[in-house]
């Protein structure tokens, strides 16, 4: 088995479709890092001072006078008054939510990148995985050797999730390799509030407690890898029910970016809630990033995501071992 | 080369239905031990469907296929590691090199790298073995999967319609590593084609498939029979057919407008022939000897129009 | 090879990854899951002492939506304009935060500056402004057709000590820095029950003054008569917060107290 998944990862390396993703990475992380840069240096700017407390409380009270405003739906409210509270506790008890260094920079990345960017990233990796077998006819010789059908997918599957590893590996290197380089490398130690939790409209704080950033990170990178594994799963699926490359990524493409539109647009629409794409939010529940949609939670969460994941491999398995190669 | 008593491929009964259409039907024949087997047909007669059922690609709808004496259904690991094959066109990874190529092949059924050796030597490819596939010729390609067909040391090579876009050159030596392949190393050779010429002058034996059903099986002589069609330009033409019509051996000839006969004879009394007519004061121009097409078999062997017409 | 010791390690760090990862995520999930509760992190009871204030010293806004700058299309305020002209005006850098939230009442605000970290801005405040009082008196009066004179003196007590309050307060924290208070206006002065209204107003804006002259330091800012003559001129479309041109007139009014430098010169302070 081992030198079935060596061939595939042989394939996955030297296709070098892992190089475009990081070259992605290579050119978006800086833009980012600037974003982020320039954000903290025009709040700076414009308070005109640097401590984070005068900072923290200013977004809190902006924050309080959009909530005060009318024209916003109820979801979002709630949103902003849990977002709030949360500010709020890090306030009250003098930790920074945001301390400004790489460790701290790829905390943050990964809590935006993990609904849409790291699955778009996963998607180009998985969506040619078998369908790109088909297209190139190789599928022909694939399976004309003594070794089961399932055997070959199981080493492709197992091969695609040691590239999303890589790839989420590559995200936090860059990210702190490229990020370091403009707020400095340090802040691993630096202490992070987790344990919130959401009763209705209130902010639980019984459970919060700190951890060290480094470990933080840990799991929330952990996390975010447990998200793209169910998208790269659905997208084996889909890869190997098309047999074009093209097609399987837009499939894949078209349905990660509209599920995080979808819970955006209609947060009060709750069967949302159980499709994969609005639960890839894992790290929300670490960093007690309110939920837009009611009733969501981290087991709630897992169990949607690895339901859809079973689904798609007992699909992906099915169809793969007893489909006819016609073309 | 004579039929071995124990059949390195066997099938039998072999069917396949997609979608209610029956693509190939009820298919049984035998390929012996050391055997270049031709597999005849135009293009959409169910060649590939009937291939791609002998290596497992396709489930057959009805019948049974047995490589080495294992039923390809039931014992698929231990038939088919019994089998090589090119389908259609040689289609390996281009982004790796050759060799890259063949140790992905050979890791998965446990192949050493002296064997890699061994059959890069024997396809003659040595000197590129390390570059990118993709920067390799169509010939280059297929002997990389000669290469990777002959890995797994087989009973049985099946190759589709192999002389794909090769030029005079390449078919030839093709032609002459078959016959080397299985006179030498006793593998048994199933090819297919289009081209009854190449079949021919490749194969011992050979299976005629039309509309997804074998029209004949056996020896090339017996099929394609010693009769072939010969055209004469002579002078006087009336006469001159008279004398062609009265020999035993002439079955049918036409005369088209231009002066010229076609006489289906065997192409051994074609001296005989000559004399004849020679013998009579008739002058001989011309003798030009056709080699049967595909479609001559055809129509000599379901003797119609019919099946001939509507399928070419 | 150095292309497959490279594919090599990228395989092995792939495995590596997938191992690590796998670890972050049961662990992650167990922290989520089940909070190790022992850890659990207390209020910090000290503020922050050493806070980087820039030389030029901090402005700080308070109260409701007029310091919050609603009305002004920029989004300024007589909160944005008075920080700009100060920031010409100092050569030192100066900071400004703007705790204004739309809508505020006295009480409410007597609540926010309890906060630690309030009033750790108002112990480093140079210069503190603030409104507040509009809302009280409006909630409180009913709708415009029918004032409810009863229920408006009420939260007017109310509000006045409020006020004592939250000036106890900020003169507790910050004994140096000066406060500048607008005092209300009314925003009705072109209606039929004007008349009512503006009594009530000035009852209020005696308040503020009488409560103001008990602090030092603490200086009132008139703004009635700026928006009683030609409402509609300066008012937002509202008709309740002032416009742009409703502000800078209120920074004209503030300007003029502002550059003034503070009356006495603490003996320990810094000289500028």
């Amino acid at each position: 088995m081992q030198h079935l998944i060596y061939n595939e990862m042989m394939k996955l390396i030297r296709k070098k479709r892992i190089w475009v993703i990081a070259l992605i990475l290579l050119i978006l992380i800086p833009i980012f890092t600037y974003a982020q840069y320039r954000t903290t240096k025009e709040t700076m700017e414009r308070l005109g001072t640097s401590d984070w407390h005068a900072l923290l409380t200013q977004q809190i009270v902006d924050a309080q006078n959009r909530l005060s405003s009318n024209q916003i739906p109820d979801e979002w409210k709630k949103y902003l008054k849990l977002n709030i509270e949360q500010q709020q506790y890090y306030l009250d008890h003098d930790i920074n939510p945001t301390a400004p260094g790489g460790p701290t920079f790829i905390r943050k990345f990964v809590e935006q990148a993990v609904e849409l960017f790291l699955p778009l990233l996963v998607v180009i990796l998985a969506a040619d995985i078998v369908s790109s077998e088909h297209s190139a006819g190789t599928i022909k010789l694939l399976l004309t050797r003594p070794v089961p059908r399932f055997k070959i997918l199981l080493s492709k599957y197992i091969a695609l999730l040691l590239g999303t590893s890589f790839l989420i590996l590559m995200t936090a290197v860059l990210g702190y390799v490229i990020s370091g380089a403009v707020f400095g490398y340090e802040g691993w130690t630096m202490p992070v509030l987790t344990g919130f939790s959401q009763n209705g409209n209130n902010l639980v704080t019984t459970h919060v407690h700190l951890l060290p950033q480094w470990k933080y990170d840990l799991m929330a990178y952990g996390l975010a890898w447990f998200s793209c594994c169910a998208i790269g799963t659905i997208s084996f699926m889909v890869s190997v029910l098309v047999r074009s490359t093209a097609s399987s990524m837009g499939i894949m493409l078209a349905a990660v970016i509209s599920g995080g539109l979808l819970s955006q647009l209609a947060p009060s629409w709750e069967a949302l809630k159980y499709l994969a794409f609005t639960n890839l939010g894992l790290t929300d529940y670490l960093s007690g990033h309110p939920t837009l949609v009611e009733g969501m939670s981290l087991p709630f969460s897992l169990a949607v995501l690895i339901i859809w994941s079973l689904l798609s491999l007992l699909v992906a398995f099915v169809v793969f071992t007893r489909r006819d190669i016609l073309a | 080369m004579a039929k071995q008593n124990k059949p390195v491929l066997y099938v039998e009964g072999l069917s396949k239905t997609i979608r209610r259409r029956t693509i190939v039907q009820d298919i049984s024949f035998e390929v012996g031990e050391g055997e270049i087997f031709g597999f005849l047909g135009p293009n959409g007669a169910g060649k590939t469907t009937t291939i791609r059922m002998l290596v497992g690609l396709i489930r057959p709808s009805k019948g049974k296929v047995k490589i080495g004496g294992y039923d390809l259904q039931t014992d698929f690991l231990k038939a088919i590691s019994h089998v090589g094959c090119i389908v259609e066109n040689p289609e390996l990874y281009p982004y790796l090199t050759g060799r890259e190529n063949l140790e992905l092949f050979a890791r998965m059924a446990r192949i050493d790298h002296a064997r890699i050796r061994e059959v890069v030597e024997q396809v003659e490819l040595t000197e590129r073995i390390d570059d990118p596939v993709k920067t390799y010729s169509l010939g280059m390609r297929q002997r990389l999967g000669i290469a990777q067909a002959l890995l797994g040391k087989p009973k049985l090579l099946i190759l589709d319609e192999p002389t794909n876009g090769l030029d005079p050159a390449g078919i030839r030596e093709l032609r002459a590593f078959i016959r080397k392949l299985a006179r030498k190393d006793g593998i048994s050779v199933f090819v297919s084609s289009h081209i009854l010429h190449e079949v021919q002058l490749m194969c011992d034996r050979v299976a005629i498939i039309h509309q997804g059903k074998l029209v004949q099986t056996g020896p090339i002589g017996e099929l394609v029979g010693d009769q072939s069609m010969v055209e004469w330009k002579i002078e006087p033409a009336d006469r001159g057919l008279k004398v062609l019509q009265s020999l035993p051996y002439v079955t049918r000839w036409e005369q088209p407008d231009d002066g010229r006969i076609l006489v289906h004879m065997p192409a051994e009394k074609i001296a005989e022939t000559n004399r004849s007519l020679v013998d009579k004061q008739i002058l001989v121009h011309e003798i030009r000897t056709h080699r049967p097409t595909l479609e001559d078999i055809f129509l000599q062997m379901t003797g119609g129009v019919e099946s001939a017409a509507s399928d070419l | 090879m150095v292309k497959k010791s490279l594919w090599n390690t990228i395989y092995f760090l792939s495995v590596c990854s997938f191992l690590f990862l796998a670890l972050g995520c049961a662990w992650g999930i167990r922290d989520i899951l089940q909070p190790s509760g022992s850890e659990s992190v207390k209020a910090s009871s000290k503020p922050n002492e050493t806070l980087p204030v820039p030389a030029g010293g901090l402005l700080l806004g308070l109260g409701d939506s007029l310091t919050r700058g609603i009305g002004d299309p920029g989004g300024q305020g007589y909160f944005g304009i008075v920080k700009t002209q100060l920031t010409l005006r100092e050569k030192e850098p100066m900071s400004s935060v703007n705790l204004a939230v739309s809508g505020l009442t006295s009480d409410e605000l007597r609540r926010q500056i309890k906060q630690p970290h309030i009033q750790n801005l108002l112990k480093n405040a140079k210069w503190i402004v603030m409104t507040i009082g509009s809302n009280d008196l409006f909630q409180s009066s009913g709708s415009l057709k029918k004032i409810d004179v009863a229920a408006a003196e009420k939260s007017r007590l109310q509000y006045q000590q409020n006020l004592t309050d939250i000036l106890t307060e900020i003169r507790t924290c910050n004994p140096k820095a000066t406060v500048y208070l607008f005092d209300i206006y009314n925003p009705f002065g072109d209606l039929p029950e004007a008349n009512l209204a503006s009594r009530l107003v000035t009852a209020w804006n005696n308040t503020i003054s009488q409560t103001a002259v008990q602090f030092d330091r603490v200086i009132v800012i008139p703004t009635f008569d700026l928006f009683a003559m030609d409402p509609g001129k300066y008012l937002y479309s509202d008709h309740f917060h002032p416009n742009h041109l409703g502000y800078e007139r209120m920074v004209e009014r503030l300007w003029q107290v502002i550059q003034d430098p503070p009356k006495e010169e603490t003996t320990d302070g810094q000289t500028k």
